[in-house]
């Protein structure tokens, strides 16, 4: 192998990172071979490791790195998790610690969404069928008026157990939520350090 | 050298490097090299990161008809590289405590 072909294997091995990282990876390395010359080529060849170990190396940072970063719009954290399902695919054992706590993380932040999310829709729900029977009720006070009463009250129970609900489950998962990111941030620190040591082991 | 080194401290020695004069990756790798033994390709994606934080910036200078670029240390890069140096010596101290006490 030659520099040409060294290069243009690490470019392929990129080729799924944003263009502007292949580039700034290839003209490094370029750089790098010229600086040390050209009888050199071999022992650089050597010493850099496999285009595919290179490139796994530069993609476990960028993903580490898009992870580190909060993503502010929907375009910046589907790019995060591009990259970071790239990181897995193109390297599962080299994977740092971290990205596999991230995405338990995102698994873990999902869950948490989707419960409050329900529950806060079942107690909408709650209060819907409660407000449902009051109007039944207030209908059926021109029929039977007993039993107008009984939905009457059936419906204000449900409406008013519904509201409070509604409101505690609001705060509740309002807490759920802080206390996982708070969890995970952790999580993702600790898993870094874990996942640089391990990778100096490599080294 | 037997003992493994931490990204932080790989982290300290590139802005230690740089924090003496501007430099190039070949230049900044062999510095490096001397020391602590770490492939060629190892500093590549630390450089990128220190960059993206802000701890470094670059810029491109002709060469021989190519382009060479040189890496420089921030003023952000020279209070992380000052905190490191403190870090350090802490740990350095109680190791030596522990090793040598």
């Amino acid at each position: 192998m030659n520099k040409t072909e060294y290069l243009s294997e690490l470019s392929y091995k990129l080729r799924r990172l944003p263009s502007e990282e292949v580039r700034e990876a290839i003209s490094y390395f370029s750089e790098y071979f010229d600086d040390a010359g050209i009888e050199n080529e071999q022992a650089v060849i050597q010493s850099l490791g496999s285009p595919d170990e290179v490139a796994k190396q530069i993609i476990s940072e960028c993903a580490i790195k898009s992870l580190e970063q909060k993503p502010t719009t929907v375009k910046d954290s589907m790019s995060t998790i591009w990259v970071v399902m790239l990181a897995i695919f193109a390297a599962p054992f080299a994977l740092p610690v971290s990205i596999l706590i991230a995405i338990f993380a995102v698994c873990v932040i999902f869950t948490v969404v989707i419960l409050a999310l329900s529950l806060l829709f079942s107690t909408i729900i709650l209060v819907a069928l409660g407000i449902i029977s009051i109007a039944i009720g207030i209908v059926l006070l021109f029929v039977n008026i007993p039993f107008s009463f009984l939905t009457l009250g059936l419906g204000f129970i449900l409406t008013s157990i519904g509201i409070l609900t509604t409101y505690c489950v609001f705060l509740l998962s309002k807490y759920l939520i802080l206390l996982t990111s708070r969890l995970l941030k952790k999580l993702i620190h600790n898993g870094n350090r874990r996942s640089v040591y391990e990778n100096e082991k490599s080294y | 050298m037997i003992f493994q080194l931490g990204s932080p401290l790989l982290d300290a020695c590139v802005l230690a490097v740089l924090s003496k004069e501007d430099t190039y990756g070949y230049i900044l790798t062999q510095k490096i090299k001397s020391t602590i033994n770490i492939s060629e390709s190892t500093l590549y994606p630390i450089l990128r990161r220190l960059q993206k934080e802000g701890l470094l910036t670059t810029y491109d200078m002709a060469f021989q008809g190519r382009n060479r670029r040189y890496y420089a240390i921030t003023n952000i890069g020279k209070e992380r590289l000052d905190y490191y140096i403190k870090e350090w010596n802490d740990y350095k101290f109680h190791v030596d405590m522990l090793l040598e006490g």
